[in-house]
């Protein structure tokens, strides 16, 4: 950002700020508006909170980076050392020792802190009771996707993006697409009907595989599911929500909104039969079960290898959504048919209105933090809150659907269901894990 | 509004004595003839299972003069039905494998149908044409890319010696689609952009092995569950659908990408099939298309196939929507006793008609999906009719008392498409 950027943001200020005191908004947004400092919060210490507070930094000097959660202490350490570590942010790296916090409430702990932003990185599962957590204590948000993997998180969301909108707060969502210059510019024509009414659409992220991480000494097994978290439908959503999601937002984003209904069918072979990880799996039941191999399968994880569903939207048009992990032909696109062309839903439009995006490209992952940080200083907040959890729960949705062998519409999914899959957090403690069954095909709906 | 292109055309060449100079060259075979007019056809019934027998009450009721007169089938108990219902002698019921060639052999037969297990398929077709039978056969027509070549050339033949083949794909004769399909095929709904088709559905029959049973009579008396000899069920049911799209496009898919899996279906009793599929084909200009199958209880039914256009939408059986509405309001004759009459009809006519080809091809792109979704492999159809070495065609010397061990349920990664090479076949279109 330049420095006349941040001029320019300073009438701003005082306008927005203005209306912020009016909808009540608590002392610490306003120190974020202008150019001063932005206070952040790094929630989730993995790979990818990692990356996301290195990119958030980088979209703004006025960043100071001041307090850091996860579940595991080790986690949280490590990642102070590592910043401090960083010629390129270590200046800005202004974390106390009391403002390092873990366990199963470290999001309880850090949203009372100073900070002005929090950005979120955990395991998708907890993230609604966090975003919650954040916005009632008058924080500014970046969630990474998805932000829950079951019914009851989907509307938690929704919940606190409306709270965030009424307190002025910033949420912004790690489906970096939607930044992109090329997409937003190609989107407009798509909305405008360059290519007609929308009859149909595909949507593919099918991949190699995923890690899987076995027990470090002195996890108790809760613990080592949150660690192995993307193994648990519990926990990551199943692959459908925790990656395809991205894809499944772009189909929404075309429709300008979820599908009105969903069919799908799936299922679990791979990884049901890899060496690697039947062994891994292997390995941690001997550790939980005095020595014995029995009942492995269950330290296997439940999601699924492959799903495919398909939406049928509102106006009728019904899309394929194609998901899964493992060996085989990989694909991690999307493309949109309408009535008079079709697109990439990257930088191309073919047909009667052939258009090719030729304007500067960004990385979004770099770009949603630039949107985020800006809009919070403009005062004019961006909200993606109600949007991720439509998306979100889009996924979720194709996810039953598959698990279930069930047809049923967004409706009954956003009203009625009574999907809810992760304990409560005052059952989140030291001790046994949380395991379900791996989906049958034809599993009650619920 | 209505092309009657093809009708006319057949009109004309009936009372033209180019016709007959035609069949005369391509020399006709003498149950042909015999067929020709008011003669009686005279049926040899080639497996006499459920859909045989309904076949052959089908063919009964939708001509006169009709007869059954041989009856075949691998298992005595099958056969007793059909033989007591049409008292067929003794001396022209044949039990066993190679009761097919006995019905085959006995010359007065001038139709026979074949619905014995889809794997038997090609041979018995092929025996059928060699012995100048016309045909009608149940789909699908073979479950492996080396079956489908042979029911291609021996459709070709046929049509040389001048016999029929109509294959049990009863929608093709289905007044409601083929009046749907002919406005399709008018541009009612503009270019094809997009389609669905669906066979979802809940359990079907499963034969659980009985003591004493030797491998292959308990796999052929429980042949859904086996590849080799249903196809797997995205043949063995699906195919109709996929046939119906095929029809719409006019065209067959250039490509496909499937998954699928064994996911509540997995004792041993149910063999080495899937219990879903999900399947993407590929039609030319990259117009792509949803598949879906599923055999699982309890869960959402959905038989149906759905085309959209650029100027609207049809459910291909009847209705379009968008800028030309229409609705079939005509007759809704059963599509399995329809199929019987053109098929006796084209006989007598002198003008057999021949679907080996055409459900062949929709046979194969079944075969496409299923392994595709073995696989998961994306793969195109030249790729695959032309250098996937997948043979499942039974032995000629296949015994009752064989054994022949189930192979494993696909797995990715594990299960290897015959003749791939890897990275060779990854083409977008």
């Amino acid at each position: 950002m330049t420095a006349s950027d941040k001029d320019k943001s300073k009438p701003k200020k005082i306008a927005a700020a203005g209306a912020a005191v009016l909808a009540g908004s608590v002392s610490h947004v306003v120190h974020a508006q202008g150019s001063g400092k932005i206070k952040v919060g790094l929630l989730g210490c993995g790979g990818r909170g990692n990356g996301a507070l290195r990119q958030n930094m980088q979209a703004d000097p006025g960043i100071e980076v001041i307090a850091l959660a996860d579940l595991f202490e080790s986690q949280v350490r490590s990642t102070r050392d590592r910043l401090l570590r960083d010629d390129k942010f270590k200046d800005r790296v202004k974390i106390d020792d009391d403002h390092l916090f873990w366990g199963f409430d470290c999001h309880e702990k850090i949203a009372q802190c100073e900070a002005d932003l929090l950005l979120m990185a955990t395991a998708p599962a907890f993230r609604s009771r966090q975003l919650m957590a954040a916005i009632k204590a008058g924080k500014h948000v970046f969630t990474e996707k998805p932000v829950a993997t079951d019914v009851a998180g989907c509307r938690q969301i929704m919940e606190a993006s409306k709270l965030a909108k009424e307190k002025g707060l910033a949420i912004v969502c790690g489906t970096q697409r939607r930044h992109e210059f090329n997409r937003v510019e190609l989107m407009k024509r798509i909305h405008d009907g360059q290519i007609g009414e929308l009859v149909g659409g595909q949507c593919y992220w099918y991949g190699s595989g995923i890690w899987y991480r076995g027990a470090r000494e002195g996890m108790s097994e809760l613990e080592w599911q949150c660690h192995n978290w993307y193994h648990f439908t519990w926990l990551s959503g199943d692959q459908i929500c925790e990656q395809h999601i991205h894809n499944i937002d772009v189909m929404n984003w075309c429709f300008n909104g979820p599908p009105a209904k969903f069919t799908a069918v799936g299922g679990r072979a791979w990884r049901s039969y890899i060496d690697s990880q039947i062994n891994s799996a292997k390995e941690v039941c001997r550790k939980y079960n005095n020595g014995s191999e029995e009942g492995w399968e269950k330290y296997n994880g439940n999601i699924w290898d492959h799903i495919f569903a398909e939406f049928e939207y509102p106006n009728g048009a019904r899309c394929l959504s194609f998901s899964g992990h493992s060996p085989g032909t990989q694909r991690y696109d999307e493309k949109i048919v309408g009535t008079k062309g079709t697109s990439d839903c990257n930088s191309s439009i073919f047909g009667e209105n052939p258009w090719k995006f030729d304007g500067e490209h960004v990385n979004g992952m770099d770009q949603e933090h630039i949107d985020l940080v800006k809009s919070i200083r403009s005062g004019n907040v961006l909200n993606e809150g109600q949007r991720i959890a439509e998306s979100t729960l889009t996924a979720i949705g194709a996810r039953i659907a598959a698990y279930t062998g069930r047809t049923f519409n967004w409706s009954w999914l956003l009203n009625a269901s009574k999907q809810d899959l992760v304990p409560k957090q005052e059952e989140m403690k030291p001790g046994p894990g949380t395991f379900r069954g791996i989906a049958t095909g034809c599993d009650q709906l619920v | 509004m209505v092309k009657k292109q093809k009708l006319t055309r057949r009109e004309l060449l009936k009372s033209s004595a180019l016709a007959a100079g035609t069949l005369a060259l391509t020399g006709a075979v003498v149950p042909l003839a015999e067929a020709r007019g008011s003669d009686t056809i005279r049926v040899g019934v080639i497996g006499c299972g459920g859909r045989g027998s309904g076949a052959t009450h089908d063919c009964m009721n939708s001509s006169k003069g009709v007869e059954i007169v041989a009856l075949a089938d691998a298992f005595g108990d099958r056969l007793q039905g059909l033989k007591k219902e049409f008292k067929v002698p003794n001396n022209r019921c044949f039990v066993g494998l190679d009761a097919y060639k006995k019905v085959l052999a006995l010359d007065d037969v001038n139709l026979v149908i074949l619905a014995t297990p889809p794997g038997f398929r090609p041979k018995q077709f092929a025996a059928a044409i060699d012995s100048g039978k016309n045909v009608f056969m149940e789909k699908p027509v073979a479950t492996c890319p080396a079956g489908i070549k042979m029911i291609i050339e021996v459709s070709q033949k046929a049509k040389e010696k001048g016999l029929a083949v109509v294959a049990g794909t009863q929608r093709r004769h289905e007044p409601k689609y083929v009046e749907t399909m002919k406005r399709i095929h008018d541009g009612a709904i503009g270019d094809i952009v997009s389609a669905q088709c669906y066979w979802n559905m809940g359990e079907l029959w499963v034969n659980r092995r009985q003591p004493n049973q030797s491998d292959i009579e308990w796999q052929i008396r429980n042949w859904l569950y086996f590849t080799w000899l249903s196809g797997d069920h995205i043949c063995e049911q699906h195919v109709h659908n996929i046939d119906v799209i095929n029809w719409a496009f006019n065209n067959l898919p250039e490509q496909v990408h499937g998954l699928g899996g064994r996911q509540y279906r997995t004792g041993p009793e149910y063999g080495n099939i899937f219990d879903h599929f999900g399947v993407e084909f590929f039609y030319p200009n990259d117009v792509r298309t949803i598949s879906m199958c599923r055999q699982i209880k309890g869960t959402t039914d959905n038989v149906s196939e759905r085309v959209v256009g650029t100027k609207g939408s049809s459910d291909c059986c009847g209705a379009i929507d968008g800028e030309n509405p229409w609705r079939y309001e005509g007759p809704n004759p059963n599509p399995y006793v329809v199929e019987h009459t053109d098929l006796i009809k084209s006989i007598r006519s002198g003008e057999p008609l021949n679907e080996g080809q055409r459900i062949a091809e929709s046979t194969l792109c079944a075969i496409m999906g299923r392994e595709s979704a073995y696989s998961r492999q994306q793969f195109n159809r030249s790729w695959f009719m032309n250098r996937c070495t997948l043979d499942l065609l039974p032995p000629d010397d296949l015994k009752l008392s064989d054994s022949k061990p189930v192979p494993p349920f696909a797995i990715p990664g594990k299960y290897e498409l015959p003749g791939l090479v890897q990275g060779a076949r990854r083409r977008r279109g």
